[in-house]
């Protein structure tokens, strides 16, 4: 019985990356969109960290460069919600379906 | 850095695996917004559990830090703030749910495949010593990448500025 390699987190990344997407593309709230691209973010950085266990130990670039997008996630996160509230505040709603005033 | 058993490991991997995956549907799949958030808050710290699998001290604790400390209270406040716009409402999910579904499956489709017939990746054992700690972790940060740790500095400021400029009332009304 051999242990846990790197397809098992791959697989795993995959599964939740595609969960991710499917909120992406069904939720009407944009809170629970901005959730969505926070699970798919999650599932590149288990395969960051992954492929830097298993493939390249002695490289430092899979750690780091996770720990750089989870910095960016934290800024997605932030000016996405600010937007979330300012559209609030025009459009009295959140729901993606209504905020259609781009759309002549 | 001694290597855990094979059991030992599918014996900490599979229900972690179960949970992050459970709760990630429960994220996408509740109807209350902030049941959904308490199940993005479980998922990340499910997933902070791989990053100690993976010997990754440090991400992990960047994991913990960043999602459940700082994002997750981000968007509990923004629920907060948008309670009736988030709260009780009829329809949660928008009408293209199986087209959704349908392109979500394609995708794991492509990516199981990508897995499963993964051969060029050699996969070398053992983790090094002393990889993933903070002191290891830092010499890198003041290292080699300080151009992307410096460049990532500017990158949070001026979002934060700008998150700020964005949600502030403008003037005195409201």
């Amino acid at each position: 019985m051999s242990g846990i390699g790197l397809h098992h987190f791959l697989g795993l990344a995959a599964l939740l990356f595609c969960i991710g997407l499917y909120a992406v593309l069904s939720r009407r709230n944009a809170i629970g969109i901005l959730m969505g691209i926070e699970l798919m973010l999650n599932a590149s950085n288990i395969n960051l960290v992954a492929f830097a266990r298993f493939v390249r130990p002695e490289e430092p670039q899979g750690q780091i460069f996770a720990l750089f997008v989870m910095g960016l996630a934290a800024a997605e996160a932030a000016v996405g919600l600010a937007i979330v509230l300012a559209v609030y505040r025009t459009v009295k709603s959140i729901n993606v379906d209504e905020i259609s005033v781009l759309k002549w | 850095m001694t290597q855990a058993s094979p059991i030992l490991q599918h014996i900490v991997f599979w229900p972690l695996a179960v949970w992050i995956i459970v709760t990630a549907v429960g994220v996408v799949r509740l109807r209350s917004i902030v049941r959904s958030a308490a199940c993005l808050m479980t998922c990340f710290v499910g997933i902070g559990g791989m990053y100690l699998m993976l010997h990754a001290e440090f991400v992990f604790a960047f994991q913990i830090l960043v999602y459940v400390g700082g994002i997750m209270v981000l968007i509990l406040f923004a629920v907060l703030l948008l309670q009736r716009a988030a709260g009780e409402e009829l329809r949660h999910h928008n009408e293209h749910g199986g087209l959704a579904l349908l392109v979500s499956l394609g995708f794991l489709f492509l990516f199981g495949k990508l897995v499963v017939f993964a051969d060029t990746w050699q996969a070398v054992g053992g983790a090094l010593p002393g990889r993933g700690t903070l002191v290891w972790t830092g010499h890198q940060f003041l290292g080699r990448y300080i151009i992307p740790f410096e460049v990532i500095s500017v990158v949070l400021l001026v979002a934060m500025v700008g998150a700020i400029i964005i949600a502030r009332t403008r003037g005195p009304e409201r």
